[in-house]
């Protein structure tokens, strides 16, 4: 077996770990095992190139939970992005995404493994100026429907209807999955939708009236 | 001389910096990036410059890193202006930098955009405030690559979310001393915050100097991550000074001694290396910021250990020097800067 890290020389240091109930193994040849030293095998050092060492475990930490799945050692080594065209296993490899799209390509695959890097999954800071989410983006297309009196109103309580039922899915896989992150985001933004409907509702029967 | 002058917790904390990571969504990442294409974005961020100057009133320069010399280059990566790796890089790369170099823009380092604040001492308020304004005006001409779920898109898994660095530049000199660092490291690295030296390799630094940055970028807030950050390294800046009183209680003859040795050397050797300047140095700040010793005037010992790395000594000199030019005119250029010892 070749080296992991040089892919040139025999591996001959075979290093697993253990981490609550996660194994990881790294074959590295003698030359790599003591280049990458102390940084790989647990014992902090803080003079090792962070960048350098972090690379080299990062397919290794993004492997974990295909592993403890029962799954291949990598998980979907065929997925693939389909906008810049990124297989999954180069990802594996490098540890650098192709493009914008490649993070929901591979998202059944590292979801998990993000929360094992960061400690979470879901992002909470601050978002670019004139940033329009999806829901938003449907949120206010349906509001600008309120100016238009003739336009068929009940077909967009309908539209909400669909979009809190799908959210209503996720927020069950996430709960399932223990994302409560996730699943307290999907909540607001249910009620949101829900708020938005009974306003849609409530202009309707005015208009009635 | 007064770029590092006169900033809060000043005798540990030398400098508090930001950077941001960001990309565009009409690019592929740096991975999948071709030549051409690099070139198309690095006009893009260039031709935001007209833009950023007019919002932040301030003068913006753009070049495309070719067009700087080799020894500019490395004088950048010694401020800590541009990273290694933007220099390194084989495909084309761009800088936009304020006139003051508090502000910069790596364009197509491993993200598209790499935004970066440095301040001095402990002020990593005033860095996040600027880092983040340009970033606010890039997004209005730009557009990012965000997601829902995970923020900021990033090449690397790493960074994602907040894509935020925050860290600080630390000089240690007694817990280098007294062998903690090492343990702090260890330590620190279980809160997400990494420890490293900043100059040397291996275990062995020099200048005792070193960066404490968070490692986490997702879950949490920008502020949250700051204000973790800070709890830390105010922790530090305690921990170092306690250090530091003991440890020279302890050994005093032994460091009065090296520091005015070190000064001795600093003041008369005729050819000095950066190491030797830097470890001399570092020798010298100890004794300044402890008031062993004491100079005729203010001097900012950091910005001598910078100006002394072999890209800005040449970068001040104008000049290009062989090494041994090189050490040579470093020992008179500290000679001409150090100021005498007051009598």
């Amino acid at each position: 077996m070749l080296c992991d890290n040089c892919h040139k020389n025999e591996a001959t240091v075979y290093y697993t770990e253990t981490i609550n109930g996660y194994h990881t193994e790294q074959h590295l040849c003698q030359e790599c095992a003591s280049k990458l030293g102390a940084a790989s095998f647990g014992m902090y050092s803080p003079f090792k190139d962070q960048e350098f060492s972090l690379g080299n475990l990062l397919s290794t930490v993004l492997g974990y939970h295909n592993v403890y799945a029962g799954a291949n050692h990598y998980g979907n080594e065929d997925l693939s992005c389909d906008k810049c065209g990124m297989t999954y296993k180069e990802f594996l490899k490098k540890g650098k995404f192709g493009c914008s799209n490649c993070i929901s390509s591979f998202s059944s695959e590292i979801d998990s493994s993000l929360k094992r890097i960061h400690g979470s999954n879901v992002h909470v800071g601050k978002k670019p100026i004139n940033y329009i989410s999806s829901i938003d983006q449907l949120l206010s297309h349906t509001g600008s429907f309120k100016d238009k009196k003739d336009s068929g109103l009940s077909n967009d309580n309908e539209n909400i209807d669909i979009l809190i039922s799908k959210l209503r899915d996720r927020l069950n896989k996430a709960v399932e999955m223990e994302e409560y992150e996730e699943a307290a985001r999907l909540r607001d933004q249910i009620r949101e939708l829900k708020k938005t409907k009974d306003q849609e509702e409530n202009i309707n029967k005015e208009q009635e009236i | 001389m007064n770029r590092y002058n006169n900033a809060k917790n000043n005798d540990v904390v030398i400098s508090s910096r930001i950077r941001l990571a960001r990309n565009l969504t009409n690019y592929p990442f740096s991975q999948k990036l071709s030549q051409e294409e690099a070139t198309k974005l690095i006009d893009e961020v260039i031709g935001t410059i007209p833009f950023l100057e007019d919002r932040l009133s301030r003068n913006i320069n753009g070049y495309t890193l070719s067009s700087i010399k080799e020894n500019e280059k490395n004088a950048m990566v010694e401020r800590h202006v541009v990273s290694p790796q933007l220099i390194q890089k084989k495909q084309s790369a761009g800088l936009l930098l304020s006139d003051d170099e508090k502000i910069s823009i790596m364009v197509n380092e491993e993200d598209h955009l790499r935004i970066q604040s440095i301040t001095n001492g402990m002020n990593i308020n005033e860095a996040f405030i600027t880092a983040n304004r340009v970033d606010d005006i890039l997004s209005e001409k730009l557009s990012y690559a965000f997601h829902d779920k995970y923020g900021y898109l990033t090449s690397c898994p790493t960074n994602l979310g907040t894509g935020i660095r925050a860290s600080y530049m630390l000089f240690l000199p007694a817990l280098t001393l007294t062998n903690s660092i090492t343990k702090i490291a260890e330590e620190l690295s279980k809160y997400g915050i990494t420890l490293r030296g900043t100059y040397g390799e291996g275990t062995k630094t020099i200048g005792y100097l070193y960066q404490i940055s968070n490692q986490k970028t997702l879950g949490r807030t920008e502020e949250e991550i700051i204000a973790g950050l800070n709890e830390i390294v105010e922790q530090v800046v305690t921990q170092e000074r306690e250090q530091r009183e003991n440890y020279i209680k302890k050994n005093f003859h032994q460091v009065e001694d090296r520091i005015y040795r070190s000064y001795g050397v600093l003041r008369y050797a005729r050819q000095l290396t950066s190491n030797d300047a830097l470890t001399l140095l570092a020798q010298l700040k100890l004794g300044v910021d402890t008031n062993l010793i004491k100079l005729e005037k203010d001097c900012n010992i950091y910005e001598l250990m910078v100006r002394t790395q072999p890209g800005n000594l040449q970068h001040y000199a104008n000049e290009v020097f062989s090494s041994s030019q090189r050490d040579r005119y470093r020992a008179e250029y500290i000679r001409n800067l150090l100021p005498d010892l007051l009598k």
